[in-house]
């Protein structure tokens, strides 16, 4: 029997940027699978290497090291001819949908667009019909079909930004912080929508957040970043109930909880900013309460595990 | 004389056609001293013009109406020389964005003296040392006086920030959501920050589009919905017997950790533009409860306990609001 490849699977990944003080190491050896009808999340906090993972992935970066495997086939490798084709296999959705739309053209003909690149002999009429029936699919009416996206609330333009990066029929579907720009009513909504297409559509996602609360309603798998490399990873629903990398046990004793009368004692310290710049030993170690002497020395390496972490003194 | 920051009937209103629209309409808020205040609302409900409202800022072609005062001081149609006392000195804001709200050519200490310069006779070395003191309250080092703003990350500008806010010891802080642009790490040092301000007597105004943050920090609670202050109360009463059906529409629409797949429960529709608010209850069409009474005319409060209000003719059962948690 032969098993289809993984949707994606991306193999030692890293990428580096030349900055004024030395180079900066975006990304470190990133390593991970997304198997069929999985979902994968990736968090963590700003400049921890998350977009740029996303980035790197989609080919919209080029690598400086590594692979990345799209149903099999070497992706980040690829001839420009050969990418193209691959990119069918993925649809890509970014944060603000305003600008990730073009405003010059109708919402059919935006929807429409990776259709015109991909099956340039495909006739206009149905191009559009198919525009329609994703635009159905997402929830919007044959009245926003002629509009332009200018004339649409955030919610919607989210919907058609979805409709486009489904056309192609991917397996699979990068979501660059979807909902971040919207509201929280709006925001339940979309997520509503994400869930229940990829339940009906076999969707694979590969979901980039800096919010741990909406891990667990999209994805199976979570991925912790700092510093451009992975900290922990693992069954979203292990990874937040129990907590192995000092670094993830902070991100979610940070999030607010709804419950009032649960109210927090608050830490003042002062935050380094995340560092980037290499050196040795582990990049948290400045923020680490259980660092100890050997963490400026030795670089933790990702346990080869289901629930891994990268950390010499792990929470037990 | 009410001790605070009262806010009496305000109405902010745009020309609008031959007419004009509310932007906001009718908003009654009091923040005590030692008290923070979380004002909720999506987009669009007009809790940013409230605040600007309240420093006198709201743009000319905005017509204001009804009462805004700072321990007894009126700030609704105070002349330029009242406003610039007051702003600053009896009350202050933090902006969303540190980035865009300081000057890029100035260094902190620079931009922190003129604040302290303009409402205390200090020389120059006095003031430097109460900046510093400002600065060191908020978490940050003297050595943040040379800094400019591009060297120092988002937090650390968010303290400035808050440091130049309450260099000059305001009554009233107002902070127009303050952690939105900050990662979770650093959201939860702030808010411990604004909390210990509040509890060394401040008035706090913290607006925000985040229940978890108003859960965490605040004493009371205000929920705005398209102009109108839909719900509001003590802090506790307001979560566990909550009366609006758009604050709890809120809630449940907030993803929380452990939740697992469950489906969101969303709120279906948008928020209406100010200048086509349906009449009566602005959020009927969206409302699961809504009836034919709610299309007439203005909704009157109604008052849950002692300290919880709410504007709604159908409020929810303290046995519905008692699920969610």
């Amino acid at each position: 029997m032969t098993t289809s490849p993984p949707p994606l699977r991306v193999d030692r990944i890293s990428k580096r940027y030349q900055a004024k003080h030395g180079t900066v190491h975006a990304l470190n050896d990133l390593s991970f699978e997304i198997r069929a009808g999985r979902s994968m999340a990736i968090v963590g906090e700003s400049g921890c290497g998350k977009t740029t993972a996303a980035y790197c992935i989609a080919g919209l970066q080029p690598v400086d090291g590594g692979t990345v495997y799209l149903a099999g086939e070497d992706f980040s490798g690829a001839s420009r001819s050969q990418q193209k084709r691959l990119r069918r296999d993925f649809g890509i959705v970014f944060q603000n949908p305003l600008s990730a739309l073009n405003p010059r053209m109708r919402i059919w003909q935006n929807v429409a667009e990776p259709l015109r690149v991909h099956e340039p002999d495909m006739v206009v009429s149905n191009r559009r019909q198919l525009a329609e029936s994703m635009l159905e699919r997402v929830g919007l009416g044959r009245q926003h079909l002629q509009a332009f996206p200018g004339e649409l609330s955030g919610g919607q333009l989210q919907r058609v930004v979805l409709a486009r990066a489904l056309i192609l029929n991917p397996k699979l579907v990068i979501l660059d912080e979807p909902t971040s720009a919207l509201d929280v009513s709006i925001q339940a909504q979309v997520l509503n929508l994400l869930q229940e297409l990829r339940d009906t559509l076999a969707l694979s996602y590969l979901f980039i957040t800096h919010n741990l609360a909406l891990v667990e309603v999209l994805t199976d798998d979570v991925m912790v970043m700092y510093a451009g490399s992975v900290v922990e990873s693992g069954p979203a629903d292990v990874v937040f109930a129990k907590p192995r990398h000092p670094y993830t046990r902070e991100l979610i004793q940070s999030i607010p909880d709804t419950s009032p009368g649960k109210q927090k004692v608050f830490r003042l310290i002062d935050v380094n900013p995340v560092q980037q710049f290499s050196g040795g030993g582990c990049a948290f170690r400045q923020r680490c309460m259980n660092a100890g002497a050997d963490c400026s020395e030795v670089v933790p390496r990702l346990e080869l595990q289901a629930h891994a972490v990268a950390c010499l003194y792990p929470i037990s | 004389m009410t001790q605070g920051l009262a806010i009496d009937n305000l109405a902010l209103e745009f020309a609008h056609g031959r007419g004009r629209a509310a932007a906001v309409n009718g908003c009654n808020l009091l923040v005590r001293p030692r008290e923070i205040l979380g004002l909720v609302g999506e987009s669009g409900s007009g809790k940013s013009l409230t605040a600007l409202a309240c420093l006198g800022l709201t743009p000319s072609s905005c017509r204001v109406s009804g009462s805004v005062r700072v321990n007894g001081d009126e700030i609704v149609g105070a002349c330029e020389a009242t406003l610039t006392n007051l702003r600053g000195r009896r009350i202050a804001m933090i902006f969303q964005n540190p980035m865009t709200a300081l000057n890029p050519y100035f260094t902190i200490g620079n931009q922190m003296l003129g604040v302290i310069r303009q409402h205390f006779s200090l020389d120059r070395s006095q003031a430097t040392q109460e900046a510093a003191a400002a600065l060191k309250q908020a978490g940050l080092t003297e050595t943040a006086l040379n800094r400019y703003p591009h060297q120092m990350s988002g937090g650390q500008l968010q303290r400035a920030m808050i440091a130049m806010a309450i260099a000059c010891k305001p009554e009233i802080l107002i902070a127009d959501e303050p952690t939105t642009a900050l990662d979770v790490t650093v959201q939860a040092r702030i808010l411990g920050l604004l909390r210990s301000l509040a509890d060394q007597g401040m008035g706090i105004l913290l607006i925000t589009h985040d229940l978890g943050v108003v859960a965490q920090v605040a004493d009371r609670v205000a929920v705005m919905y398209s102009g109108s202050i839909v719900e509001s109360g003590d802090l506790n009463q307001v979560f566990s017997a909550t009366a609006h059906p758009y604050s709890l529409g809120l809630m449940q629409a907030s993803p929380v950790m452990g939740m697992g797949r469950r489906k969101l429960q969303a709120i279906s529709g948008v928020v209406p533009d100010f200048r086509s608010r349906p009449a009566g209850c602005a959020f009927r069409d969206r409302c699961t409860q809504a009836q034919e009474v709610c299309a007439l005319g203005a909704t009157p409060y109604t008052e849950i306990s002692a300290d919880h209000q709410v504007r709604c003719h159908f409020p929810i059962g303290k046995s519905q609001g008692a699920e969610l948690t």
